[in-house]
């Protein structure tokens, strides 16, 4: 039989009565809180019994204090004298349990139980909450100012999506929690001068729904780019959640508790912890880094494709399958083509880029043409106008001097059976050859390159082929 | 608004102060004031503990002995004058109650 038990609990910290709640029917089920960690709760099996419990706080607790320090035993020992045994405790967060049906609680005056929370609050949680709050609106506007300036960018990729949703979330999460923290504060500091200790109302539901929100997010990013066609993505996503996440909360939780065990003091945990988890995500996301683009320079990432050497360096020569080549359109062969096709999705849009382009090594490099592609697909046809201004501000987002700019002109978007066509221009040297189709669910960027002007049996074709593909 | 720290005495502070008219042991104030108020006041471990905290800081009790983790205190005479004050203000309290009820009665 099972004899201990780990669970993860989620509440308001301030929450105490709650907690205590929960913590009176854990052991009327068998289970006493034996210790709290930063990320688990252990329990242990016991004969299941009535027990009452205490949660409160000893602000001058630090969770890098080597061991409680005498003034914290001393609080020990007074609440020992009246029946509490210490459960757990994690930082300032004290628990207590009494085996007597109907003790003295340890805190009789709310007026100094408020304070103590208050006291620890500050020291712990509060500034911390505060912290991520700060954090999740930067990062809110950062993700909101991407989403203005390259919406198909953030929109087709699930990664940025689930950064998107978390920090979000992580803002609404730490929004409620200090909102509440502060409201309850005030009318507990009310309540008790009227010699009433105020319960707090936590949250807990609404973290639920948040947590489990982050979580189905990170599923729905890892599914999505497990089953991506991208083994670089893949490796990056495996490294992050495999290596980088754990390895840094690891190193920093091994770095604190082998502090502890030195009996170093809390200073001097503190400092050394902090400052190894800053260099702990640098150079493990530097290490990640260099890998990634080492293996890429090696050719690791080229998947089944064969793959050739020149001058030194080793490149894919993948030979995909795409809806539309240069044969097609010109109708000629060349050898020493290069055919990739990539795609990202969301759930909301999807790109799919394809690009036929001469192997470095062939000798008719420079004069072969070349066709490159990307078809946006937008699921979400709210978002459709959104990405069409998106695309066509990134054709115009120019750091040139006026006269030297890029710039759209409309076209005739019937001979493409579109619904709108624009073609890249720049003021000094007129229209190029790339152009922006506007079909009914899906714009379609297309460069031929140099060298070749597309004809209106080509532009049909580019219709029948990319108007209406799916891939 | 808030009271000022200590300007009233609520009836747990009173009484640890009363029991600090004579040596004794933080601990053993947790037996004495229920036995002092027929267990009418109880206090509770964490709020003493505070409590004797915040009175020495305010100089109104002092430590007088150290045994290991136990310690005792003691009233000094600034905790004397604001135990006074407080009984002076529950009397005065006492006698408005029965200016204006025994006249009634």
């Amino acid at each position: 039989m099972k004899e201990k038990k780990r669970t993860l609990e989620i509440f308001s910290y301030y929450d105490c009565s709650r907690l205590e709640k929960h913590l009176t029917k854990m052991a009327e089920k068998g289970w006493l809180l034996e210790s709290i960690s930063s990320f688990l709760w252990t329990y242990r099996r016991i004969e299941p019994e009535k027990l009452t419990f205490c949660v409160c706080w000893y602000p001058k607790a630090s969770a890098f204090d080597p061991e409680p320090s005498e003034e914290q035993q001393t609080f020990y020992d007074f609440c020992q004298h009246t029946g509490w045994v210490l459960a757990g405790a994690f930082g300032q967060m004290q628990v207590f349990y009494n085996e007597a049906p109907d003790p003295i609680l340890i805190e009789t005056d709310p007026v100094m139980e408020v304070d103590a929370i208050h006291r620890s609050a500050k020291r712990t949680f509060l500034p911390s909450q505060l912290v991520l709050l700060v954090l999740s609106l930067l990062n809110g506007w950062l993700f909101a100012a991407r989403l203005l300036n390259d919406p198909v960018g953030v929109l087709a990729s699930a990664a940025n999506l689930f950064t998107g949703l978390c920090w979000l979330f992580i803002f609404l999460l730490e929004a409620v929690e200090c909102g509440g923290y502060f409201l309850w504060h005030h009318r507990a500091v009310r309540a008790a001068e009227q010699g009433e200790f105020l319960e707090a109302k936590g949250h807990r539901t609404f973290q639920l729904i948040c947590l489990a929100a982050v979580g189905l997010g990170m599923v729905y990013y890892l599914v999505s780019i497990l089953t991506s066609e991208d083994p670089m993505m893949i490796a990056i996503a495996l490294l992050m959640f495999g290596v980088y996440l754990p390895g840094v909360y690891l190193l920093t939780y091994g770095i604190k508790t082998f502090l502890k065990k030195k009996k170093a003091s809390a200073r001097v945990n503190r400092t050394v912890t902090i400052l190894s988890a800053f260099a702990a995500a640098f150079v493990l996301f530097g290490g990640i880094t260099w890998g990634v683009l080492f293996g890429s320079s090696r050719g690791w990432f080229a998947g089944e494709d064969e793959t050739y050497e020149y001058h030194g360096n080793i490149f894919a020569d993948p030979q995909d399958d795409l809806p539309l080549t240069v044969e097609e359109l010109l109708g000629v062969n060349f050898d020493g083509y290069t055919r990739e096709r990539t795609s990202h999705q969301s759930l909301l849009v999807a790109q799919y880029e394809a690009r036929q382009s001469p192997r470095f090594d062939t000798d008719d490099y420079s004069e072969m043409p070349r066709l490159e592609y990307t078809i946006t697909l937008v699921k979400a046809s709210a978002l459709y106008d959104l990405c069409k201004k998106g695309l066509l501000a990134g054709w115009e987002d120019d750091w040139r001097p006026e006269g030297q700019k890029d710039c759209t002109i409309p076209v005739d978007p019937a001979p493409w059976g579109a619904e709108d066509a624009y073609q890249l221009a720049n003021q000094e040297y007129g229209p190029e050859n790339t152009f922006l189709l506007c079909y009914k669910d899906r714009l379609v960027e297309i460069d031929f390159g140099y060298g070749w002007e597309v004809t209106p049996k080509q532009m049909s074709l580019v219709s029948e082929k990319l108007g209406n593909v799916n891939r | 608004m808030p009271r000022a720290k200590f300007q009233t005495l609520t009836e747990q502070m009173f009484y640890i102060l009363l029991c600090l008219k004579e040596e004794c042991y933080g601990m053993d104030i947790l037996d004495r004031v229920p036995i002092m108020t027929q267990h009418r006041v109880n206090v509770g471990s964490g709020t003493l503990y505070n409590l004797l905290e915040q009175f020495a800081q305010a100089g109104m009790i002092r430590e007088t002995k150290v045994e290991g983790r136990r310690r005792s205190y003691i009233l000094t005479d600034y905790g004397r004058e604001m135990l006074e004050r407080e009984y002076q203000r529950i009397r005065a309290q006492a006698e408005d109650f029965c200016r204006i009820f025994g006249e009634d009665e």
